[in-house]
Parts: C-alpha cells; structure tokens; sequence
C-alpha cells in the first residue's frame, strides 16, 4: 500500500480561526488562496455569496460538535463557480477544513494527504468515520425522516382518496348523462304526439268551427305548451351529448356571411310582429371558415333570436361580422334591449341559471339556448363573450379563429 | 395467563424508566471501556436500547407470548452484529436487566416476568443468525423486482417509474406488480437496512418512491367494477410501514370492494365515526410493530362497545401477527392475515357468515 504512489485528487485542506480567518494553508489545489496574503483572509472569500451565511453555519456546527462533514457551498474562482463538499474538525481551539468538488473524492483525498503524513489530518478521518458510523442513529436526523415520511404518507392518502373520487364522479356524471339521454328521448315521443294532435284539431277548427273560443284557446295553449316542452328536451339532449363528449362536428368550408344571412331571414317574421328592425352589417367579399353549418346556425339563431325576444318594439338589432387578428373573426349581435346586471353576466353561460331580465312578449326560454351555444362555439376553437348595458343593450361576439 | 400478568405489566410499565436507568449505569459501570469509547452519547444510546427491551418484555407479557420477545432479540441482535457490536454486549444487557428487575420489581411481581427473560436468553445463545433475503430467483417477476429495486437504491425513481408503466402496458397485472414489486423490495429494503447495507435514508427514500408510482396505477384500480362489499383501514403502524396496509387496502379494492384507508394518525373516536359512517362490513388494521399491539387491542375494545358496529367484521395483519399466530385472538379480532390474498379471502368468509 505504502509503496503504491496515490495521485491527489484536487480539493483544499485550510485552518482557519472561530472568525473564519485563514491561518494555515496545507493543501489548495486551486489556489485560491496563495494569491492573497496580507494575514487576514477569510476563508468564506473563496465563496459565493450565496454560500457564505451557510459557510458561517458551517463554522458554528464544528465549534458546537467539534465535527462537521458534507457541507455543500459554492467555491468562486475567479469567472467560475463549483459545488464544493467541506468537512471540518476542531482541532486546539482551531478547525481544520477540507473541500473537494466531488463528495465521493473526500475519501481519496484525505488518503492522499495522509499520504503526506498530516497528523491533523488523520484525526479529521477517524472522526469522521465514527461520525458517519453513528450518523444514522442521529435522533434529529430520525424525527426528520418521519416527518417527510408523514407527509409523504398523508400526500399518498389523499392523492387515493382524490383518485378514487374522481373515478365515483366520472361513473356518476355518466349515469346521469345515460339517464338524461334516456328520460329524453322516451319523453319526446309521446309529446311529439301531443304537438301533433294538437295541431290536427286546430286544422279541423279551421276548416269547421268545433271548438267555442275558450275551447279553441286551450287546444292552442296544448299546442304550444308541448312544442316548447319539446324544445327543452332537444336542448337536453344537445347539453348531454356535449358533455358526455359526444359533440361531433362534420366541419366544411362555410362563407359565415350566408349563414348570418339564412338565419336573420328566419328571425325576420318575429322581429316584424314586434316591430323590430333587423340588419346585417357583413362584409363584400365571403369569410369562408371550417365549421359544422348546421350546429352553427344553432348558435346564431340563438343569439338572434334572444336578441328579438328580450327587446322592446320599435328598437334596432344587428348582426355583422369585424375583423380580428390574421385570420380571426368576430361576429357581433347588438340589439338596444333591456340589458343585463353586470353581475350575472357569468351566469348566462350556466345551464338552467335564471337571470332577471324577463322576455318582453312572453316568449319562452329554457335556459338551456346560451350554454350550448358556448359549448359549440368553443369546439370549434373559440369562444363567446357578452357586453351589456342596463338600459342601453347588450352586445353578444363569437370569436372564430 | 395474561389475567395473572396484568399487574406484573403494570409494575413493569411504572417503573420502566427506573429500570432502564439503573440497567445503562450497571452496564457502563461494569464495561467503562464503553464511556471511553462512546461517551455520553453511547450511554444515551444503551438507555434508549434498553427502553425498547423494556417495551418488548411488556408486550410479551401483555398477550403471553415468549415467541415475541425471542423474536424481537433475534432482530435485535442481527441488527448489531452488521453494525459491528458484539453480540455479548445484547447479551450482557439482557443479564443485568434480569439483575436490575429483580432488584426493582416486587418480589411477587417478577417470576414471569424473569421467565421471559431466561427464555429469551437462552433463545439467543441457540438461535442462528439467518441471512435473509425476501427476493426468491424462483418467484414470479424476479428479475423485473431486482431491478426495480437496483434502480431505487441508486435514486433513480424515474426509471422505476418507467419500468413499471412498461410492465402494466405490456399487460403484467396490477396484483403481481404489487405482490411481487412493490411488497417484496419494501421487505427487501427493511432487510437491508438490518443488515446495515442501506441507511434509513435509502429506506425512506424507497418508501416514498413506491408510493409515488403506486399511485400512477391508482386511476386503472378506482375504475373497476365494485361490489357492494364495503372496507375500511387503518394503521397503528409508524411512518415507515404505512404504506404495507395500503397495498392491501388496494388490493381490496381490485377485487371489487369499495375501500376507504384513513391513515395512520387518526384519534379513536374519529375513527369510529368514520367505519360507521361508510358503513363499513370489514375493518382492517395494521399494526407494524409489536410495541403497538396494546393501542390496536384498545381500539378493538373501543370499536366493540358500539351497539350500530355490532356486525362489523374486524381483521388484524402485520409483523407481529406473523410471528405469534394465534395473537389475533388475544385482542379481540376476528381473524388475522398473512397476506393480502388471505385477507380477501378471509373478508369474503368473515363476512358470509
């Protein structure tokens, strides 16, 4: 052993002082001391100074444990910075430290020194094999180990718990979604019929008095009750499909300026009999964008038809369509309504949420119209959004990328 | 006869902090080259080892039973021979301690409880020290568990991670990785550290790192069909060997029971609250080391006075359940498990009847 020759791994072995100032060099391998040297270098002006309060820390361990060992603290040396391990031992009122770049080198390097026969050296080794020896049965380091450990274990209860109530929810929400699809379609059936027989008895009305008035207007009330009852289950039956994910939409080229057009002509019988006037404002030249024509003229005709229905007579509406960034486009619906409250401007997107703003000709809502128009607009990539004014109006903007 | 023990478990119980006192300063008197050696920090030490003795001796003589105590000194002195202390010394202290409660104890007091003691060290001049290793060429996933094992003894969770993601997509299923993964390396890991080739931190380290990717597998356990049998669990184990009751509560879990696991912390009453209100058929319990066999036999009284609980099931499992086998049944459970295959098993029965 004694003949084989151990090249020294690179590292610093210092005394210094309680105060930090350097008394002996043994061995620096950097240099970065020798260059200095008026009798007052610290030892922490060798460090970052990120590192020097930990170095200080440091000091303060060897003089309350006469021992310190795998000390990390950033050497500076010169334009560089390395990661340095440090051990130190109190030796006569004095600490001997030593630092290498590689914590798994301090063994190497203290053999090299030893090498070199430094009997203060020696004694920082033997220390510090009894120290790791007995370091595992540290009680501080113990109590943190648990510690850790707790909180690892509460970390793992919950992520179980979340984990398993996620699934319980999705399980749920599909059952629900089963059952709303179910009760639907077995309701629609019968009240299809309903709407129908309805309107067999008022064409016979028509073609020979049957009915006395009061008569006449209950079987139109029939007629109306069970289309609008018919209406809330497609509108379920759209909100269930769009959230147990099943919204598909068959996406073609459209010019959006036709569709506007299609869907304010539809709107035009209502808004005359209210007296309201309908315009478009849309550019000449056709905006041709990827979207499923049918399902988009769904939520158009809900923004139109909204804007008739919460207006009074005699008050203006119109839909255009204004220029976003690149390729993005904004249509607007603005009509000079009753408006709505500021705060239940995030309401209007939730299902079933009732606002206080009344239709003015006691028409009827489901309350269901704005939430799929949100959803479908938002899977073709954009979004809707609301400006409204109590009094003056309100202004509904479908942005489409 | 426990009857007969209980006041000797008392005495004992009252005077251990006396005992062990008078134990570590008879020991350093008699051995002063241990001062020079180990210095006030070495006699901590003894006092503390010799706290745990106490502990252990009271637990034997709690649910009588020598295997307890024989088995805790046989762990014990595995424990110091890898860490290079003489296993005389164990001995020694274990015939001053004999010395010590004779001196202490109320001569009426102490026959059975130096009965445990000569016992015990009669077991530890005859008992061999066994290498063990809970990793088997022979079993199922050996291979894949050495290396999952390797990789988080050299830090290396991720890659772990890795390597069992891939075993769960190439179709290996859930209840092996758990059986033979995750349950064998955590023994492997306590055996490891007896043997002083790992440090608590590496233990740690590995417990928590098993945890973690169990819990990547936990979507593909919460959405399989469940029954309406109805599991509750909970530990009186340390934080180390929570994760143990956990594994089983899963795998109840994969067998289509409906399981909730309320940690390790929970005060009693909570923990009643809590079996009545998810309407539990089957309690389990762990209970990790022998020192906490007296809290889980309180809590099985507590749970028993409840007229609503009256048809709850309730299942015992753990390392000192293996070690003494009929210990189930001395503090008021109604079956006990050796694994988690049992424990379904067991549940199934325990609760058909």
């Amino acid at each position: 052993m004694s003949t084989q020759k151990q090249t020294l791994p690179n590292g610093i072995a210092i005394i210094i002082n309680d105060d930090g100032i350097l008394q002996k060099i043994i061995h620096d391998s950097f240099g970065l001391f020798s260059l200095q040297g008026d009798g007052t270098i610290s030892f922490v002006d060798c460090l970052e100074s990120d590192s020097i309060p930990k170095a200080y820390q440091f000091i303060e361990r060897i003089n309350t444990n006469d021992v310190a060992y795998g000390w990390e603290l950033h050497v500076s040396d010169g334009d560089d910075i390395s990661l340095f391990s440090f051990s130190g031992i109190r030796i006569d009122d004095e600490n001997l430290l030593i630092g290498t770049a590689n914590p798994d080198d301090t063994e190497q390097f203290l053999n090299g020194l030893m090498d070199m026969n430094n009997e203060s050296i020696n004694k920082l080794r033997t220390f510090m094999k009894e120290q790791q020896q007995s370091a595992g049965s540290q009680d501080d380091e113990w109590a943190m180990y648990d510690q850790m450990s707790g909180l690892n274990n509460e970390l793992a209860n919950m992520q179980r718990k979340l984990t398993k109530k996620t699934a319980e929810l999705e399980r749920m929400n599909e059952l629900k979604n089963q059952m709303l699809g179910m009760a639907a379609h077995d309701l629609r059936n019968p009240l299809t019929l309903i709407q129908n027989y309805a309107l067999f008895l008022i064409e016979d009305h028509e073609e020979q008095d049957i009915f006395t008035d009061d008569q006449f207007q209950l079987v139109r009330e029939i007629k109306q009750s069970s289309e609008y009852m018919v209406q809330i289950i497609e509108n379920m039956l759209d909100i269930s499909a769009i959230e147990s994910g099943s919204i598909n939409l068959d996406k073609k080229d459209e010019d959006i300026g036709k569709l506007i057009e299609r869907i304010v002509s539809l709107n035009r019988p209502p808004a005359s009999k209210k007296d309201i006037s309908l315009n478009t404002n849309l550019p000449d030249d056709p905006i041709i964008k990827k979207v499923d024509a049918h399902k988009f003229q769904q939520v158009l005709d809900n923004l139109v038809s909204n804007a008739i229905k919460y207006s009074q007579s005699q008050t203006k509406v119109e839909v255009g369509v204004s220029d976003g960034s690149d390729s993005a486009i904004t249509i607007y619906v603005e009509d000079e309504g009753q408006g709505i409250p500021e705060g239940e401007l995030d309401d209007l997107f939730v299902p079933f949420a009732k606002i206080s703003s009344e239709p003015t000709a006691g028409e009827k809502s489901t309350g269901l119209g704005l939430a799929i128009a949100k959803k479908i607009v938002e899977a073709h990539g954009g979004d809707i959004q609301v400006e409204s004014e109590v009094g003056v109006g309100s202004t509904f903007f479908i942005n489409i990328p | 006869m426990p009857g007969s023990d209980r006041k000797v478990v008392q005495e004992l119980e009252a005077h251990k902090e006396e005992l062990a006192e008078l134990v570590t300063s008879m020991h350093f008197e008699r051995h002063p080259e241990l001062y020079k050696k180990y210095g006030e920090e070495g006699r901590k030490k003894c006092y503390e080892d010799t706290i745990y003795h106490l502990d252990y001796l009271e637990q034997a003589a709690r649910v009588d039973s020598q295997e307890l105590f024989n088995n805790y000194l046989g762990w014990a002195r595995t424990m110091l021979k890898e860490r290079d202390i003489p296993q005389s010394d164990l001995f020694d202290n274990i015939v001053i301690l004999r010395e010590a409660i004779k001196k202490t104890l109320p001569d009426a007091e102490t026959s059975s409880l130096l009965e445990y003691v000569n016992e015990g060290l009669s077991s530890l001049q005859n008992r061999k020290t066994e290498d063990i290793s809970f990793l088997d060429k022979n079993d199922p996933l050996f291979d894949e568990a050495r290396e999952y094992l390797d990789l988080l003894l050299s830090g290396e969770r991720k890659e772990a991670a890795q390597l069992i993601e891939k075993l769960v997509n190439g179709g290996t299923p859930i209840k092996d990785i758990y059986e033979h993964i995750f349950q064998k390396t955590q023994y492997e890991v306590g055996a490891l550290w007896q043997k002083n080739k790992i440090t608590v931190a590496h233990e740690h380290y590995c417990t928590a790192a098993t945890q973690l990717i169990m819990s990547q597998l936990y979507p593909k356990i919460f959405s399989m069909e469940k029954s309406d049998k109805r599991m509750v669990a909970c530990s009186v184990a340390d934080e180390l060997h929570e994760i143990g009751i956990r594994m089983v509560t899963d795998f109840f879990e994969m067998e289509g029971w409906d399981t909730h696991y309320l940690g390790a912390n929970m005060p009693d009453s909570h923990l009643t609250e809590s079996v009545k209100e998810k309407n539990a058929d089957v309690l389990a319990i762990s209970v990790t080391l022998p020192l906490h066999i007296s809290r889980a036999k309180k809590l099985i009284q507590k749970l028993r006075e409840e007229e609503e609980l009256k048809n709850l099931k309730i299942m015992v499992g753990g390392y000192p359940f293996k070690v003494v086998p009929d210990l189930w049944k001395k503090i008021g459970a109604d079956a006990s498990a050796g694994s988690a295959y049992d424990a379904i098993e067991i549940a199934n029965r325990l609760i058909e009847n």
